[in-house]
């Protein structure tokens, strides 16, 4: 009967939620297809390179999908939502486990490892490390919607949707971001192109 | 925190995206000007650029136990859902409704006498307990002596003297032997009167009045 068979891969996210709201699998394994990975990696950056808590936040986000489907908000688009939730579930992180002063002393301890490069590759990784204690200094806020923005690259629309604030508020807010990041960061000048 | 209008913020990130500032054109240099300092262009394109690049770290891929933790909970939850589900044929379906009608029936004429509510009040019931005096009424019998008895009979020995309207029979007033029946009763009287135990008529006026009503 595979004539009849649903191609999961060609419905959109709001299609596949549907079904799995009645309890499709096969939706539920094609939504994990297309989301675990990223969102794996946007948690593991935001949590300070931590695998495992990644990996367990990830576990605990598809699970409030299974257990409460109904909470999808048709009006918006499934990955904004999903992201939203993300974004909240990395903040509660943020507050219970101050993962920020764990990861800057982890930073300055990788720091000394990378001695051994030279070139652009040492300027390159001396350059990220401090980019992400920079990171590590900011609000959980600011911080998401700097990832959201250069790593995920994600759209101004969409990341004003997950953050729930105006576009003009969401473009001012990166502009002074990218403006003070910049200033704090060209001590070290890579020159990467 | 610094204003920048939506066309300006959009505008000049794609020129920081792409452009150094030695490679900006005369118009969009004077664009750029008006927002922010060359050197301020400078630190934040390396910024944007270095930021794209550093998303080339390579990425992890989920664990397989995730997946299967999450199965799992699916699973659960799927047959949950599905005994909600259950498909049924018509002809089931339709000699449960049989069933049910009938047995719906068979209740309601069961028990005819059905207790109707017309009035739902609740009635609440008041009184005052207060103490209740029984009055005991208790005859004296007074020890009458020898004496008091001759008298007694003395008194009914006088004969009755018609008075001067002619209705009412009086004894004469001033006969000595009435005077003393008089004061003799009055004596009995008062002994009854002052005697406690046993009795009540001490409270009991009305008892009094007709005593010495009847004395």
């Amino acid at each position: 009967m595979s004539l009849f068979r649903k191609n999961y891969s060609k419905l959109t996210d709001e299609e596949l939620m549907s079904l799995l709201t009645h309890g499709g699998q096969s939706a539920f394994d094609e939504l994990y297809k297309r989301y675990s990975k990223p969102l794996l990696n946007f948690f593991y950056r935001m949590l300070g390179n931590d695998r495992e808590k990644a990996e367990d936040i990830l576990h605990d986000l598809f699970l409030k999908v299974i257990e409460k489907p109904e909470s999808f908000d048709g009006t918006k688009k499934f990955g904004t939502w999903f992201y939203t939730l993300a974004g909240n579930m990395i903040k509660n992180e943020y507050r219970s486990q101050q993962i920020r002063s764990e990861y800057r002393q982890q930073s300055l301890n990788m720091t000394s490892e990378t001695v051994e490069l030279n070139g652009e590759l040492l300027d390159r990784q001396l350059f990220d490390k401090r980019l992400q204690k920079e990171l590590d200094k900011l609000d959980a806020d600011t911080r998401m919607i700097f990832n959201l923005r250069f790593v995920e690259e994600m759209s101004i629309k969409q990341i004003a949707e997950i953050m729930e604030c105006p576009e003009g508020t969401l473009k001012s807010r990166l502009f002074y971001l990218t403006k003070q990041l910049s200033k704090k960061l060209s001590v070290y000048k890579p020159e990467l192109n | 925190m610094e204003n920048i209008s939506n066309t300006d913020f959009d505008r000049l990130e794609k020129l920081l995206r792409s452009k150094q500032f030695q490679s900006l054109n005369a118009a969009e240099r004077q664009f750029v000007i008006k927002l922010i300092s060359a050197e301020e262009y400078s630190q934040m394109a390396a910024l944007y650029q270095s930021a794209n690049h550093s998303t080339d770290e390579p990425e992890i891929e989920p664990l397989t136990v995730t997946k299967t933790k999450l199965d799992k909970v699916f699973g659960a939850k799927r047959q949950s859902l599905n005994i909600f589900r259950m498909r049924m044929p018509v002809y089931q379906s339709a000699v449960a409704a049989v069933v049910f009608f009938v047995v719906g029936f068979g209740v309601n004429y069961s028990n005819p006498a059905q207790t109707r509510i017309l009035h739902s009040t609740t009635q609440v019931i008041k009184y005052v307990d207060r103490p209740v005096n029984e009055i005991k009424y208790i005859t004296v019998t007074a020890k009458v002596s020898k004496k008091n008895t001759t008298l007694l009979q003395a008194v009914n020995a006088p004969p009755l003297v018609e008075t001067a309207s002619g209705n009412d029979m009086m004894l004469p007033e001033s006969n000595p032997e009435v005077l003393r029946q008089q004061e003799i009763a009055m004596t009995n009287i008062t002994r009854v009167l002052n005697e406690k135990n046993g009795t009540s008529m001490g409270n009991d006026t009305l008892l009094q009045k007709m005593m010495v009503t009847v004395y």
